[in-house]
């Protein structure tokens, strides 16, 4: 009588809703000071890695919420955008990215040619970054360890590529996952999921 | 010589209490458990419980005094809301659920005060308890889990009462102040048990 009462109540725990299953994670370089960084460049396009269920008519609008959504934020914490199409003579002190994924990936290892098979257009020569090219791919500190998302996860990094390492690896050295419905449109929960990444992220401020 | 002597009355008088208690020998027992979480337990789960069990076994070694053994197990459960969870340079935010199991297994000592006597109605009870705790610490945030578990050192005094169903049925109820000591992953506990049950004499 015990167990049978125990199991029926374990079925009314945990996530009930799908919207319980919302996660947020931040992720920061502990050897990186954040003080000095003010300027940042971010593509106005979200990468989709590598397909996902968002239908191609709906990215524009996608895109241009989501990068609203995260510029605001970084302009609440002191930063200040510079164009795109920029003439150049202010270099970033760091670039933001932020793409969407929909399969199992890892952080630690990024999904096979993520970086060049979708990186590859942006125009990081303008950006003030000539050197980084085919080849080249984002690295997580191997101490943060590896965190699998699966569907529907929309990754935010913060990439500082002036200390390249040897195999090419440029450093990420802030990293904001939302991981939920994602992939299926723009959503609240979605928008105020990018809130919550900077909420709880104070040592990105710079005010 | 004097030794001997004194072992040998000791056995006497243990043996003359155990016959005058020939039909109550011991106790099986069998109770639902509820349980508070209590001090820093409370940021694993703090949710009044209603899940838990009992079975308990004991035999008389003196007069109103027995010695046993406790199998219990308790599970505490409670839905957080939104929360946030910092560990080193990641932070976790999402609905949070939290879990905390605990199943000691556990040495127990408890005195009956008036059980001797033959028209006892209503038996109060005092006890303490002593053993190995298997913890498991389970904190789920959105989708994500975290999870510790394994075994810790950890006491249990209590105190009760036991009211005279019949000849050899009991009912009981007492209450228990847990306190496990850290151990590897698992963090120090404590918590608050209250039992009721029923207790049958051999």
């Amino acid at each position: 009588m015990m167990s049978m009462a125990f199991l029926a109540s374990c079925d009314d725990e945990g996530a009930e809703y799908v919207d319980e299953l919302d996660t947020i994670v931040t992720r920061y370089d502990e050897s990186f000071d954040f003080e000095g960084v003010q300027t940042y460049v971010m593509p106005d396009t979200v990468v989709y890695v590598p397909e996902v269920s968002i239908k191609s008519e709906s990215r524009e609008e996608f895109d241009e919420v989501v990068l609203k959504q995260v510029a605001e934020n970084f302009e609440k914490m002191g930063y200040t955008r510079l164009e795109e199409n920029a003439d150049g003579s202010e270099d970033p002190d760091v670039i933001v990215t932020i793409s969407l994924m929909e399969r199992d990936v890892y952080a630690v290892y990024p999904y096979p040619g993520y970086w060049y098979d979708y990186w590859a257009w942006y125009d990081w020569g303008y950006w003030g970054f000539p050197w980084i090219g085919p080849g080249y791919s984002p690295y997580y500190p191997p101490y943060w360890g590896v965190y699998s998302y699966s569907t529907g996860t929309l990754v935010v990094d913060m990439i500082q590529p002036v200390q390249i390492d040897e195999e090419n690896h440029v450093p990420v050295i802030w990293n904001g996952l939302f991981n939920g419905i994602a992939s299926y449109g723009l959503d609240e929960r979605m928008l105020e999921g990018i809130d919550q990444m900077f909420e709880q992220s104070p040592y990105l401020s710079q005010q | 010589m004097k030794k001997i002597s004194i072992l040998i009355i000791a056995l006497i008088t243990i043996g003359t209490s155990l016959d005058t208690l020939a039909q109550k020998r011991g106790f099986v027992s069998i109770a639902w458990k509820t349980g508070l979480t209590l001090n820093d337990s409370k940021n694993y789960a703090d949710e009044f419980s209603l899940e838990g069990g009992q079975f308990g076994f004991e035999r008389f070694v003196a007069k109103n005094l027995s010695l046993g053994m406790d199998l219990s197990y308790s599970h505490f459960y409670e839905e957080s809301g939104k929360i946030s969870y910092e560990t080193g340079n990641t932070t976790y935010t999402g609905s949070g659920f939290k879990y905390l199991d605990a199943t000691p297994i556990l040495v127990s000592g408890k005195y009956y005060l008036g059980l001797d006597k033959q028209d006892a109605k209503i038996v109060p009870y005092v006890g303490v308890s002593t053993g190995a705790y298997y913890i498991k610490e389970r904190l789920e945030i959105g989708s994500i889990a975290f999870e510790d578990d394994g075994w810790a050192f950890g006491f249990a005094p209590q105190v009760g009462f036991m009211v005279r169903l019949d000849k050899k049925a009991w009912f009981f109820t007492d209450f228990t102040y847990n306190t496990i000591f850290e151990s590897g992953d698992i963090d120090k506990h404590t918590y608050l048990t209250g039992s009721f049950g029923i207790k049958i004499g051999f």
